[in-house]
């Protein structure tokens, strides 16, 4: 298993919801250590403090009565907590009906590309989030899969049983290649799924396009040593340090550039703001043509001016013209 | 209670008392008993900082996920009442989750990562984390599916379909210049393969419609609120009729080999007798000719003739734009 970010402090509504996450765990298991919490909630040990404190001191008032959570005084330089008794929060989390949509859709998304056996518990976790939002028909999302490429189940399967594949692979530079992966991770990009590995020819991470691949088999040899260390990093693309910097004007129909590269917004201008105008990083400036005709104009390159001429000289070319004289 | 109150604390204090209070709690009972607050209270005195601090505490916990809401039971407009709205989802009573159950909840919230329901998702994560044990996914592990919308109106669009709200927003067909103001009540949000929708009813044309969220130009505005929601009936039938739609529209390529289109249509496994032909189905032609722009020199379109003609406007408009 690939080790976990440390994630760093957290904001405050962060904070709220983890503190409720608490006081529901602890009324069910009563006693736990700082470090059990810690590594239960994935967060730092300052933060389990921060959240036991705020429980600690918690006193509300819904009568003329008083009532406090009882926490063992002395949970702090125990480094245990127990929860001898709390009449706030009993067992049921509680969650908006926006949280319940978010996990619904995040479901729906899950059931996709699980197993059989996976997906019918994911549906009825779906089911019982759908009694929440009782006014609406059911969750207000629902996530219609692309198809799932054949490649899919054999990455799947080297993932759990951490084994090499092999595969030809068709680049963004239109080269075929012979490539064995150590893959350690399935990534979508919406309905576009990439494996992440660890690459032996390259020797190092790469991500590639699962609809790029052809003939995939998964190999007996094991994982290497740079597979088990690998950190995963959520970003779908990762800026290099030799990428070029390209400036585009993008109106909502092309909005998607944004997210699929980490653009970032630098103004905005027209009828109620639409035009953004964003920078991304750009590794192999030929593929750009295509990344900007597609949009047919609502995707718009401003600099550098050796950009603006490959978008235009692609689109001359798909029109059968010739490109023109660089002035 | 010899310690100091911290922001965190009040926050907490508060959220506890207006989630198990049934009738709700008055302004005064809040700065009197909640601590955090009841240090600062002095009876009959000056609560315009009190007020103002129980104002910000209540956006705090509206962008947490916990929403107050007012009550005002005697109709005076003078003594309200606070506590969390009963709209909010509760977990249905005894329903038990295994520690795999949780695993799977907290996989579906990384879905949203970095995403319009991110913050949702992540603060949802750690109270369902609080349910219990969590399993290891071994099965699982690995897998990252990742939603990646960014459009504005996505968030806007949520909230009018779960407050139940009318809303207007500014509309760009296809190939026209100038956007048209849209009426319409909300009703469902759709992911077709990758491209989001939202699916309701046009309060001009008085029909069910569907609009593409990346055809939303600029901010949705929240109008009144409607309460009348839509039916499981209603619903179907707007998903029917958009399937419909998709199963009629079909095309028609030819792909060259060796060339990424060729990886992309899956090429290899396609029957013997025409090798080198793909039809499918499609929702929308003007998202299929950006989509098929990316192909130029790989592919010939040889239906639908709108398609071919479509692809060939938006690479004129390509050059026109990047002149000079």
């Amino acid at each position: 298993m690939a080790k976990k970010r440390q994630k760093h402090s957290l904001n405050a509504d962060t904070r709220l919801n983890l503190t409720i996450g608490l006081t529901s765990y602890l009324s069910d298991r009563r006693s736990a250590t700082l470090q059990e919490l810690a590594d239960h909630f994935d967060v730092p040990l300052s933060e389990i403090e921060l959240g036991i404190s705020a429980m600690f001191c918690a006193t509300v008032a819904d009568s003329e009565e008083q009532w406090a959570m009882a926490i063992n005084d002395n949970w702090r330089e125990d480094g245990v907590v127990e929860l001898q008794s709390q009449m706030i929060l009993e067992g049921q989390p509680r969650i908006s009906a926006r949280q319940a949509t978010a996990l619904a859709s995040g479901l729906a998304v899950l059931a996709g590309v699980a197993s059989d056996e996976d997906r019918g518990e994911i549906e009825g976790l779906i089911a019982v989030l759908g009694q929440g939002t009782v006014k609406a028909a059911g969750s207000s999302v629902t996530i219609l899969p692309g198809t799932i490429d054949a490649d899919f189940a054999k990455m799947r399967q080297a993932i759990a049983s951490q084994k090499r594949v092999s595969f030809e692979y068709f680049s963004n530079k239109d080269v075929t290649t012979q490539r064995e992966i150590d893959p350690v991770q399935l990534i979508s990009n919406d309905n576009e799924w990439h494996v992440r590995g660890f690459c032996h020819l390259r020797n190092e991470i790469r991500d590639f396009k699962l609809e790029r691949m052809r003939k995939a088999e998964v190999l007996e040899t094991p994982w290497g040593a740079q597979a088990h260390e690998l950190e995963l990093n959520e970003e779908l693309y990762e800026a290099a340090e030799d990428d070029i910097k390209v400036v585009v004007e993008v109106t909502p129909e092309a909005y998607d550039l944004i997210g699929n590269y980490n653009a970032e917004i630098l103004s905005s201008s027209g009828l109620n703001d639409e035009i953004k105008r964003v920078e991304m990083k750009i590794g192999y400036l030929p593929s750009l043509g295509k990344l900007i005709a597609r949009y047919g104009g609502a995707a718009k390159v401003i600099s550098p001016p050796a950009a603006r001429e490959i978008v235009r000289d692609y689109a001359l070319k798909a029109l059968g013209r010739k490109p023109l004289e660089t002035t | 209670m010899a310690e100091k109150v911290t922001p965190g604390t009040r926050l907490f204090n508060l959220a506890c008392a207006l989630l198990y209070t049934s009738r709700g709690l008055s302004a005064d009972e809040i700065f009197s008993r909640v601590a955090g607050y009841s240090e600062s209270h002095v009876p009959f005195g000056d609560k315009r900082a009190l007020n103002k601090l129980f104002e910000r505490d209540r956006r705090e916990l509206n962008e947490a996920g916990i929403i107050v809401e007012t009550l005002n039971p005697s109709n005076d407009k003078q003594t309200f009442f606070y506590r969390v709205s009963k709209q909010e989802f509760l977990w249905p009573n005894g329903l038990h989750l295994t520690p795999r159950q949780i695993a799977l909840l907290n996989l579906a919230a990384t879905v949203w990562a970095g995403a319009s329901l991110s913050r949702d998702a992540a603060s949802a994560a750690l109270r369902i984390r609080g349910l219990g044990e969590i399993d290891d996914l071994s099965e699982l592990a690995g897998l990252a599916p990742r939603i990646r919308t960014h459009h504005p109106s996505f968030t806007t669009f949520s909230a009018a379909i779960e407050d139940g709200s009318q809303v207007s927003f500014e509309y760009r067909k296809p190939g026209e210049s100038k956007p048209e103001t849209r009426n319409f009540r909300p009703w469902h949000l759709q992911n077709v393969w990758g491209q989001w929708l939202v699916l309701g009813f046009d309060l001009v044309r008085k029909e069910p419609r569907s609009f593409l969220l990346r055809r939303v130009i600029g901010e949705v505005k929240v109008n009144k609120a409607d309460p009348k929601f839509c039916s499981k009936d209603e619903l179907k039938a707007a998903q029917t009729s958009l399937q419909d739609f998709i199963d009629s529209n079909e095309v028609t390529l030819r792909v060259k080999p060796d060339t990424s289109a060729w990886f992309r249509f899956e090429m290899d496994d396609k029957p013997k007798a025409t090798p080198d032909e793909v039809t499918f189905n499609f929702m929308d032609v003007h998202l299929l000719a950006d989509d098929l722009r990316q192909y130029a020199g790989e592919i010939e379109v040889l239906r639908p003739k709108l398609l071919r003609d479509l692809i060939e406007a938006g690479f004129e408009k390509v050059v026109e734009i990047h002149h000079g």
